[in-house]
């Protein structure tokens, strides 16, 4: 099973996944054509930050998605074929009960806002054998379109590096020099301090 | 614990009223706008995006996962330096325009063909000329002025390769000697700046410290042929600032006047605007009002405060909230940190927002081209302008709301004007209080506070807290820049605050020659030496010193620092003290930290090479306790005892 997953600590909040998303789902799919698009193109995530820290964030499909076992009229389903979940427009009443339960915030108002808007998982995109909009465009990687089971595995894997550094760090008075991304989050967050 | 109770003590009052007020009115302010930006792209904040031709734009992977060099194989030093150099170039040619419009108006005066204008002090003129090499005995002054004014011209069209006149001239041995041997003295400044394009242009330079050391040198375009000559100009033309107490702050702004904001940079036009809104009183008492009330804003506030008491009104980040007033009833600018928003907000309440130089212009301004041989008749129609708009905003019953907020400052300290003060405690050699205060550790050290206010750095006092600190630590403070409307609207800038934030040493140096020169009370510790471009009033304040110690300046026990830089301005002026051997606080962090040369180049090696190092701190503990430390150094380096 494939998802996007995130890694905020690396997210450079360049809003290039935003802009590649909008393009993704414009009717022209190219960028120039797509700023004269009416309705335009909403991007599909968004970035959410604190001073210390920006967040990509977008629909999770969860497996048990409280949008879809919340939508009155059936009109969120799953698609078998990519494990999306997917709004059906024509059947959307736009009560916002899914924006309500959703647990992310993923779930948006349609430009007219008389529906819902939420990523697709770019289902199109996936049927012709290419990753999501986003994170193929990530520059940093923050966002990858991953096996969730291999990550998992990988996470564990990490667990006994991180804890080796922790120990590391403990050890030297100092602790390690921090990135430039690091140092500049750091700023961030202090310049905001009240 | 509530943010609210942390900040009162400099929290400015009319900032809040107006904000509200805007926010009623459904206008955008620079906080909405900036709130809405965030988070801001870090590969900016990085240095590290290019954009300089189109193969790109390029990024690079701080993280080391996706590209580590551009297209066309610019690694992340080359770029963070071609972006700083330009960043530079764009400050100095700020300056060095501000300058040459000023040596242009000289010959112009001195041809008899800027009637509106005259030379006003001979004496300045006169000791230029004699640094210059021009003659001067028995010369008539225009004739002078004309030759003085030709030399500044002549740099600018140089192609000799020889040194600027006005580093030969200005610059003291000591120092001059320095940058000979570090490769930094400049000839032309325009072939800098065009330099300094090519060279950052794809395809050129893409050695890291070959990109630096031009940065350096644009650092000294900014000060020789930009502040300095600025400075010296405007003082021959427009006079030595003199010491005088003015009034600050949003009641500046009189409801039943007509209200004329002077915003920018230079006081060509301003000064004109300013006598002709005392001439033309009567056309206002016509129109109701009872005189025409001239404030300066930013920039220009320094330059007319410091030289005519023209009421100190606030800086480029309350630009808007003036116009939110609903009381401007003209707001007219030159050149320099003129907001877009500003013309379009001034729409809402009838404010007529006048531009006048050709190459600051909006589509929602007036336009009125100020030419120096027509200033009379330009002056004139904008003060119309403003009476004009008087009438309609009576007539159209725009809401007013002018915050109570006020305050004064002493203003006006030129190097002259305070070798004059400091010439009644010892008038035959009026440095020697300072130098031996200094030397005792009645004064640790000093700091020139300069800059921009920046809204991301306003919320946390920056500047407030900072100077705060150093002032508790016996430092002396001097400002320059549109910061000093922040420190002067906190009352940093009277005797009360001497005895308020001033150290115990501190205060009894000030209450001495506070005495001394019969102030009635203690000198202020923030010491206002005007605008931006009167950054070169500190250097020869700090070349003097130096001079008379016999040490270079990097020797020094002071800093620079632009705590909440906004401009490219502010990137040229820092270069320079950095070329200068100065230890240079920034904040925000410049965008340089992609970049592990450039960061190693300007916190280790520099230091090395002529004394100059940059702080980044964000913080005004940080920033505090990271000059003071190296104010503790360069004491010890010197052999003075502990402040």
């Amino acid at each position: 099973m494939r998802r996007v997953v995130y890694d905020p600590s690396k997210c450079a909040a360049c809003k290039t996944c935003e802009i590649q998303c909008s393009v993704s789902h414009s009717r022209s799919g190219e960028l120039l054509a797509a700023l004269f698009e009416s309705p335009p193109p909403l991007p599909r995530l968004a970035i959410a930050w604190t001073p210390g820290l920006n967040v990509p964030v977008m629909c999770a499909h969860c497996e048990t998605a409280p949008c879809l076992l919340g939508c009155p009229v059936g009109a969120i389903r799953r698609d078998r074929v990519t494990d999306a979940v997917l709004v059906d427009d024509q059947r959307c009443i736009g009560c916002f009960s899914c924006v309500l339960v959703c647990p992310y915030g993923a779930i948006r108002l349609s430009h007219d806002r008389k529906r819902v808007h939420k990523c697709d998982s770019c289902v199109d995109r996936l049927a012709e054998e290419e990753e999501p909009a986003c994170s193929a465009s990530c520059p940093t990687k923050a966002l990858a379109f991953r096996e969730v089971e291999e990550l998992a595995r990988e996470k564990t894997a990490a667990i006994a590096v991180r804890e080796a550094a922790a120990l590391r760090r403990e050890r030297e008075l100092e602790g390690g020099a921090p990135s430039p991304m690091e140092t500049i989050l750091k700023m961030r967050e202090e310049m905001t301090r009240g | 614990m509530d943010k609210t109770m942390e900040r009162p003590p400099y929290r400015n009052p009319g900032d809040v009223e107006l904000a509200r007020k805007a926010e009623n009115d459904r206008v955008e302010l620079v906080s909405d706008r900036l709130r809405k930006m965030m988070p801001e792209c870090a590969f900016g904040e990085l240095g590290t995006c290019c954009v300089m031709c189109y193969m790109g734009p390029c990024r690079i992977d701080p993280f080391g996962q996706g590209p580590q060099s551009g297209v066309c194989g610019a690694t992340p030093d080359v770029i963070a330096a071609r972006n700083f150099l330009r960043a530079a170039t764009g400050g100095a040619a700020s300056h060095a325009g501000h300058a040459r419009e000023l040596a242009i108006l000289l010959l112009e005066i001195a041809e008899g063909k800027a009637p509106g204008y005259k030379v006003r002090e001979e004496g300045k003129l006169l000791a230029l000329a004699g640094k210059l090499g021009v003659p001067v005995d028995g010369r008539p002054v225009n004739a002078v002025a004309a030759d003085v004014a030709r030399k500044a011209l002549e740099d600018f069209g140089r192609q000799d390769g020889q040194p600027m006149n006005w580093i030969r001239a200005r610059a003291s041995k000591t120092e001059y000697d320095k940058w000979e041997r570090l490769g930094l003295i400049v000839s032309n400044p325009h072939n800098e700046i065009e330099t300094a394009m090519h060279r950052t242009s794809m395809g050129n330079d893409a050695d890291p410290l070959n990109l630096w050391v031009a940065t350096l040198r644009m650092g000294m375009v900014d000060n020789f042929a930009g502040l300095m000559l600025a400075t010296d100009l405007s003082d021959v033309i427009f006079g030595i600032p003199t010491p005088k107490v003015v009034s600050a702050n949003y009641s500046v702004v009189k409801e039943g006047q007509v209200n004329i904001a002077c915003h920018g940079h230079n006081p060509i036009m301003a000064s004109k605007v300013a006598e002709w809104a005392d001439r033309l009183e009567g056309e206002a008492k016509a129109a109701g009002a009872e005189r025409i009330n001239v404030v300066g804003i930013c920039c220009i506030g320094n330059e007319m405060a410091m030289r005519y008491g023209v009421p100190y009104a606030g800086h480029e980040a309350q630009t808007e909230l003036f116009l939110a007033t609903g009381a401007i009833d003209a707001m007219v600018v030159d050149v320099q940190c003129i907001w877009p928003s500003l013309p379009v907000i001034a729409k809402c309440y009838k404010t007529r927002f006048i531009t006048t130089v050709p190459f600051v212009k909006h589509p929602e301004a007036i336009h009125v081209e100020f030419h120096a041989d027509r200033a009379d008749e330009k002056a004139q129609e904008i003060v119309r302008h403003a009476v004009a708009a008087y009438r309609d905003r009576k007539a159209a019953g725009i809401r007013v709301l002018i915050p109570e907020a006020s305050a004064t400052l002493l203003t006006g300290i030129s190097v002259e004007s305070l070798v004059a003060v400091l010439s009644t405690v010892n008038p035959a050699d009026p440095l020697k209080p300072v130098i031996d205060a200094i030397a005792s550790g009645d004064i640790a050290g000093a700091v020139g506070v300069v800059g921009c206010p920046n809204p991301k750095l306003r919320d946390s006092a920056m500047t407030e807290k900072m100077v705060a600190e150093l002032l508790r630590n016996n430092v002396l403070i001097v400002t320059t820049g549109c910061v000093n409307h922040i420190l002067a609207q906190a009352g940093f800038l009277t005797g009360e605050a001497t005895e308020k934030y001033a150290g115990p040493r501190l205060k009894k140096v000030l209450t001495a020659i506070g005495q001394a020169a019969g102030l009635g009370g203690p000198l202020p510790p923030v010491l206002h030496m005007g605008s931006c471009v009167d950054n070169s009033r500190i250097y020869d304040l700090l070349a003097a010193l130096a001079g008379k110690l016999g040490v270079e300046i990097s020797q020094l026990p002071v800093a620079g620092s632009a705590p909440e830089f906004i401009t490219e301005k502010a990137i040229s002026i820092g270069s320079f003290f950095l070329s200068a051997g100065i230890l240079v606080h920034v904040a925000p962090a410049p965008r340089v930290f992609g970049s592990p040369f450039a960061v190693s180049l300007l916190t280790e090696k520099l230091p090395g090479f002529n004394g100059g190092k940059a702080l980044v701190a964000v913080t005004p503990e940080g920033a505090s306790a990271g000059i003071l430390a190296h104010i503790r150094e360069k004491r010890q380096a010197l052999g003075l005892p502990r402040a």
